[in-house]
C-alpha cells in the first residue's frame, strides 16, 4: 500500500494505491474518486470486535456510525481517493505498533485495514466549551491520514506542552497529558475566550492545526438563517 | 489571446491578455479587474432562450459579458465564486460537459448551453448540466482542487465531485451497496465508463454547506 498526498495547495487529499488484499478504512464519505476494481464496504467495525457498540460510540462523537471499507475485487492494482471537508492540508502518520496515536474526532481520515480504531469520550469536562471531547485511538501498524483546517504543526514534545483542544489534530500514546483551564482560573480561562487546553507531559510528538473548525462554525453560523 | 492562471490551486486568478479586436467571453460576474480599453458587451449570446435555459435550469448567469479590447495588450483579470482550482483547455470543434457552475470564461468560439441530463441528474447537481461546444479557449472551475483523471474502462467518482467530462465517456448512477445503501443512506457515485477524461473536484460546497449546518441559531419560540 501507498499513498499519495495531492496538491500543494490549501485543499489537499490523498491517494491510497491498494494492491492484492490491501485493505483501507475511512469515514464514510470521505471517498472522492476510486477505480472501478474498489469494492466499497460499509462497516461498523475496523480491526477486531465489538462492531456495534463501537458504530454507537461513534455517532456520540459526533462521527458518523458507519465506516466504509476498501479493497480491491480482482487483488489488482486499484486507488481510493480520500478528501476531508473543510480546507486545508492532509498528513500521513506512520504506525509502528510501539505507541497507539490519538485523533481528535474530526481529524481521522482514514487508515490502513490492520489499525484497530476505537472511540474514547474524554469525559465531561468537555461540555463546558461545547467542543467535542471524543478522540479516536489507533492501534496497530500501519499508515493513518489525519486533516487539519489549515496547515499543520508537528511538535515534539520533551517536557511539557500546552495546546487549546481546538486545535489538536493528533498526538503519539506515548505522551500523558491533563485536560484544564488554561489560565488561573475558570472564570479567567473563560473571558481569554481559549476554552480548553490539554497540558501534555512525557516524550512524543503532537500535530496542531493553525485554525479551529469550531471557531470557524462560530463565525459563519449566525449569519446563516436559524434552524427550526 | 494569452492567458496566464495565477495562485493555482488554492486561490486561482485568470490573467488574460488581449490583442486589438480580439475578445473573450465570461461568466457574469467574473471579472475582478480590467484595463482601460476594453468595452463589455452584454448579452445573452444565443438569444434569451439560451440565456434562460443557462440560467433557470444549469445555474449559470443569464448574460454573459463579452470583453473586446480597443487597444493592444489589454488585461483581464478573471476570478471564480470559490477557492479554488482554474484549468485550461482548448477545444477544436468539440464537446465538454461540465457541472453545474463550473464554466468561467471562454474566447468566443466556444459556446455554453445547458443540456438535460436526464432523471439521473436528478441525485446530481439538478436535471441539467452544462454543455460546451465549438472552436477556442475554455477555461473551467470549482471548489477545491482539480485532479484530472484518465479513463480507460471505468472509474468511480463521488456524486457532486465530477467537474467536467468528455463526451466520450458516458456515466450512470449507482450506490455503494445497493441494499445496505437503501437504509443508511450511502454514498451515490458516478460510475464513468469508455475512454477519456474526467475533472475531479477535492472538496464539495455541499458538504462543507452540511458542515456548517449545526453552527447555525436554533430559532427561538416567541
Amino acid at each position: 500500500m501507498q499513498i499519495e498526498i495531492l496538491s500543494r495547495g490549501a485543499f489537499r487529499s490523498a491517494l491510497v494505491h491498494l494492491e492484492g488484499s490491501d485493505t483501507f478504512i475511512s469515514e464514510s464519505g470521505a471517498m472522492f474518486r476510486a477505480s472501478s476494481n474498489v469494492d466499497i464496504d460499509v462497516t461498523t467495525r475496523t480491526k477486531g470486535k465489538g462492531g456495534l457498540l463501537r458504530g454507537v460510540k461513534r455517532l456520540l462523537g459526533g462521527e458518523s456510525f458507519f465506516m466504509s471499507k476498501y479493497r480491491t475485487t480482482d487483488g489488482g492494482r486499484g486507488e481510493v481517493g480520500l478528501a476531508p471537508t473543510l480546507p486545508g492540508e492532509v498528513h500521513e502518520i506512520t504506525l509502528d505498533g510501539a505507541s497507539e496515536w490519538i485523533t481528535a474526532g474530526g481529524s481521522y481520515l482514514g487508515s490502513g485495514g490492520d489499525i484497530e480504531i476505537d472511540t474514547q469520550f474524554q469525559g465531561v469536562k468537555g461540555f463546558f466549551t461545547g467542543e467535542s471531547m471524543f478522540f479516536m485511538v489507533a492501534r496497530g501498524v500501519g499508515p493513518m491520514l489525519v486533516s487539519a483546517f489549515g496547515t499543520v504543526r508537528e511538535l515534539e514534545v520533551d517536557g511539557e506542552l500546552t495546546i487549546d483542544t481546538s486545535h489538536l489534530v493528533a498526538y503519539e500514546g506515548s505522551l500523558q497529558y491533563t485536560v484544564g483551564k488554561i489560565a488561573g482560573s475558570w472564570v479567567q480561562s473563560f473571558l481569554s475566550g481559549e476554552g480548553l487546553a490539554i497540558h501534555f507531559q512525557g516524550r512524543g510528538r503532537v500535530y496542531v492545526q493553525s485554525h479551529a473548525p469550531s471557531e470557524f462554525g462560530r463565525r459563519l453560523g449566525p449569519l446563516l438563517p436559524q434552524r427550526g | 489571446m494569452r492567458h496566464e492562471i495565477e495562485h493555482t490551486p488554492s486561490y486561482s486568478l485568470l490573467e488574460v491578455t488581449l490583442d486589438a479586436g480580439e475578445s473573450v467571453v465570461s461568466d457574469a460576474g467574473a471579472m475582478a479587474w480590467m484595463d482601460h480599453g476594453i468595452d463589455v458587451k452584454t448579452s445573452t449570446r444565443g438569444g434569451v432562450l439560451k440565456g434562460l435555459k443557462r440560467a433557470l435550469l444549469s445555474g449559470e448567469s443569464f448574460f454573459q459579458n463579452t470583453y473586446t479590447a480597443r487597444r493592444p495588450g489589454v488585461r483581464i483579470g478573471f476570478a471564480p465564486g470559490p477557492a479554488g482550482d482554474i484549468r485550461h483547455l482548448h477545444l477544436e470543434n468539440q464537446e465538454l460537459f461540465l457541472q453545474k457552475g463550473a464554466y468561467l470564461v471562454s474566447s468566443e468560439g466556444v459556446r455554453c448551453d445547458a443540456k438535460f441530463d436526464g432523471l439521473r441528474g436528478f441525485f446530481n447537481e439538478g436535471l441539467f448540466i452544462l454543455r460546451v461546444t465549438g472552436t477556442g479557449d475554455l477555461f473551467f472551475n470549482s471548489f477545491g482542487d482539480i485532479q484530472e483523471v484518465e479513463v480507460d474502462g471505468e472509474y468511480v467518482v463521488d456524486n457532486g465531485y465530477a467537474v467536467a467530462w468528455e463526451p466520450s465517456l458516458s456515466y450512470r448512477l449507482s450506490k455503494a451497496r445497493k441494499i445496505r445503501s437503501f437504509l443508511f443512506s450511502d454514498q451515490i457515485l458516478l460510475r464513468f465508463s469508455g475512454r477519456g477524461r474526467v475533472w475531479v473536484q477535492s472538496r464539495s460546497p455541499h458538504a462543507l454547506a452540511s458542515w456548517v449546518y449545526p453552527f447555525r441559531p436554533k430559532r427561538r419560540n416567541d
